[in-house]
């Protein structure tokens, strides 16, 4: 896995997802976006990567091996270090986290695997602005 | 191979398979470095045999135990008693001790002559165990899947059609068509390259499903270059317009997942021409391709594997025909004149080239079951007592089970074990009668008498050709089916006269060997 050190300028977006598949196809079309993409395939590797090169946001999948995309996620809410770090999280159908829940994280946003990546594309560069302007 | 860490396998695979062939295997061994297993047919005869030997056998082994691994063919125990090893990649070393052959038997009888036989069986063996993995791979995936996506249904057929490698190619169609329906791409396409020393079938190949924006030619060879020049590890997936060659030809995004054997490219799925309002690849796509590019690696391995074992276990089986044949001047070359005979009805009575093909296959080695009947009955001058008839009756069952372990070759038993069957029910093994019979049996017993009557035997000259047939006429509807005994008297024969006269020709040679 190619993980460059992300230049200035463009803005940095972190994939963690265990399947190959979802990173090839989610990393391909942000880097069409024009964004620096750094990838992780389990939620320790994208903790790890949070916290070394402060990404701008992070798109996790939910069920992955060694940390769970939301146990990640709670991890980086608790640490001040990380906790301003939006996440955008990735589901099979079926999983509903309570709002209680997704408070205890930095998750700003869940979406339904399938998913079309034009639609991923657009939620991240809105919540990129969104999160420039506040 | 030989590492300590193994444990003694005699799997249940294992077990039934070595029952299944009691007649030939006495015993079957596994050994993993340290210990040595012995496990014994269920044949209560054969247990009986064994059971004095048991420890005299296992200490031969221990014996030879490195020579066998290293060996690569069978060798000997003792005189009488050879063992074959089969070295499974990851199991411990795991042999046969076939059933002892004392001087009278019919079956070959020194290691070197076993070898086909013991090669075959563990062709056999290794593929039952095997089989079935690349469906337990189906039912793990369409479980993982099934919780996100409604696939589950287009997987499971895959997978069923898996069970089915006879026609691969085929198979890689219906599966190219249903990636399109099922995710709505424009057109779809599996693309085999070319590779000579596939046995799969697939080799070389180009299906496509739905409307190509750019003629075949282009297509194939566009594919080819990309499947050739990528390598797994940086493969790109999602080919755009503006960037990608081949997302140029097709004037659209096109997702390309990579088939694999052995971590080589072989090959690739590609689908393009997403409808509907949106245009492009979704997660659900990808992981789809990624399943089924999975799957076809399966189908291709396993289309290779089945081709090389089954050409390979006929082949087998038709140098035991062969020698046993050869055996015995009088029946010199009776498989190959079966064959070639059977072909010929088959042909006349409107079969096609497939069917033709079972039943030459079903001819050359319809009488392989000999190999446990003992010589001095099969060779022997003159009446059989009752008892020698019944061990004669024995072989189409022993040839049976040889054979029935072998997945799709099941179309080449019905000749094997029905070939002495009669019309009129009062044949062996089964005495089903008429049409009960399956029709590859009831072609070749017509084809086995005409060349049993048309040679010369111990106990009689060979018939003029005239009475032959006339005797073949005569037993319509008592022997024969009474519909091929008309199309049979009417071929013609001087193929067969000329293959008469060349196995009279060469069989002093023969005769020579085996009486050394
Ligand atoms: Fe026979």
């Amino acid at each position: 896995m190619d993980n460059p050190n992300p230049t200035s300028g463009a803005d940095t977006v972190l994939i963690a997802d265990d399947e190959p598949h979802i990173r090839h196809l989610v990393g391909t079309k942000l880097k069409m976006a024009g964004y620096t993409v750094l990838v992780a395939s389990n939620g320790q590797d994208c903790l790890d990567l949070a916290r070394e090169h402060h990404p701008e946001l992070i798109v996790t999948d939910y069920q992955m091996p060694v940390l769970s995309g939301f146990e990640m996620s709670q991890a980086l809410a608790a640490d001040h270090d990380t906790a301003s770090i939006p996440v955008i999280l990735l589901t099979a159908r079926g999983h509903k986290l309570s709002d209680d829940d997704l408070a205890t994280t930095s998750i700003r946003m869940v979406i339904d695997k399938p998913f079309g990546p034009t639609d991923l594309i657009n939620r991240v560069k809105g919540m990129l602005e969104q999160n420039k302007a506040a | 191979m030989q590492g300590s860490l193994h444990k003694p396998l005699i799997d249940q695979a294992t077990q039934t398979f070595v029952n299944r062939c009691a007649e030939l295997v006495l015993a079957v061994w596994s050994y993993d470095g340290r210990s040595l297993l012995l496990q014994e047919t269920d044949d209560t005869q054969t247990r009986e045999h064994l059971a004095p030997h048991a420890d005299q056998l296992a200490q031969a082994i221990r014996i030879k135990i490195d020579e066998l691994v290293k060996a690569g063919r069978p060798i000997e125990l003792a005189p009488g008693q050879p063992a074959a090893w089969v070295a499974d990649e990851q199991g411990p070393t795991l042999g046969f001790i076939m059933t002892p052959v004392p001087n009278e038997r019919g079956a070959p009888q020194t290691a070197e002559q076993l070898a086909p036989v013991i090669k075959a069986l563990a062709w056999n063996l290794n593929d039952l165990r095997k089989s079935d993995n690349s469906l337990f791979a189906v039912e793990d995936l369409a479980e993982q899947l099934g919780k996100s996506y409604e696939n589950i249904t287009l997987l499971y057929s895959i997978g069923r059609s898996m069970r089915s490698i006879a026609e691969p190619v085929r198979l890689a169609q219906d599966i190219c068509e249903q990636i399109r329906l099922t995710q709505g791409f424009g057109w779809s396409a599996v693309r085999f390259i070319a590779n000579d020393m596939d046995a799969s079938g697939l080799s070389d190949t180009c299906v496509t499903s739905g409307e190509m924006p750019c003629d075949d030619v282009l297509f194939n060879k566009a594919t080819h270059q990309l499947i050739t020049e990528q390598h797994d590890k940086h493969w790109r997936k999602l080919l755009q317009v503006g960037q990608d060659e081949l997302a140029d030809l097709m004037r659209c995004e096109v997702i390309v997942e990579p088939i694999l054997h052995d971590e080589h490219v072989i090959g690739a799925v590609i689908a393009g021409g997403k409808t509907g309002p949106d245009s492009e690849a979704t997660s659900g796509d990808t992981q789809l391709l990624d399943a089924i590019a999975g799957f076809l690696g399966a189908l291709h391995e396993n289309a290779a594997r089945f081709t090389e074992q089954k050409n390979m276990f006929i082949g087998s089986l038709e140098a035991v025909s062969t020698a046993l044949d050869a055996k015995d001047r009088y029946t010199h070359g009776h498989s190959e004149r079966v064959a070639w005979l059977g072909t010929q009805l088959a042909e006349a009575v409107g079969l096609d080239a497939e069917e033709v093909e079972r039943i030459r296959i079903s001819g050359l080695v319809h009488d392989v079951g000999k190999i446990g009947v003992p010589e001095a009955v099969l060779c022997k001058a003159g009446r059989l007592t009752d008892d020698e008839f019944d061990q004669i009756k024995k072989h189409p069952r022993i040839g049976y089970n040889i054979l029935k372990g072998i997945p799709n070759i099941d179309d080449v038993l019905d000749g094997v074990l029905y070939h002495h069957e009669r019309w009129d029910g009062r044949g062996y093994p089964t005495r089903l009668a008429g049409e009960a019979i399956p029709l590859y049996g009831r072609i070749l017993a017509v084809a086995d008498t005409f060349d049993a009557m048309s040679s010369t035997r111990s106990y009689r000259q060979a018939m003029p050709r005239e009475k032959v047939l006339k005797e073949i006429a005569n037993c319509a509807g008592s022997q024969f089916d009474p519909s091929l005994t008309d199309p049979f008297i009417n071929l013609d024969f001087s193929a067969y006269d000329a293959m008469v006269a060349r196995h009279q020709g060469d069989s002093e040679q023969p005769a020579k060997d085996l009486a050394a």
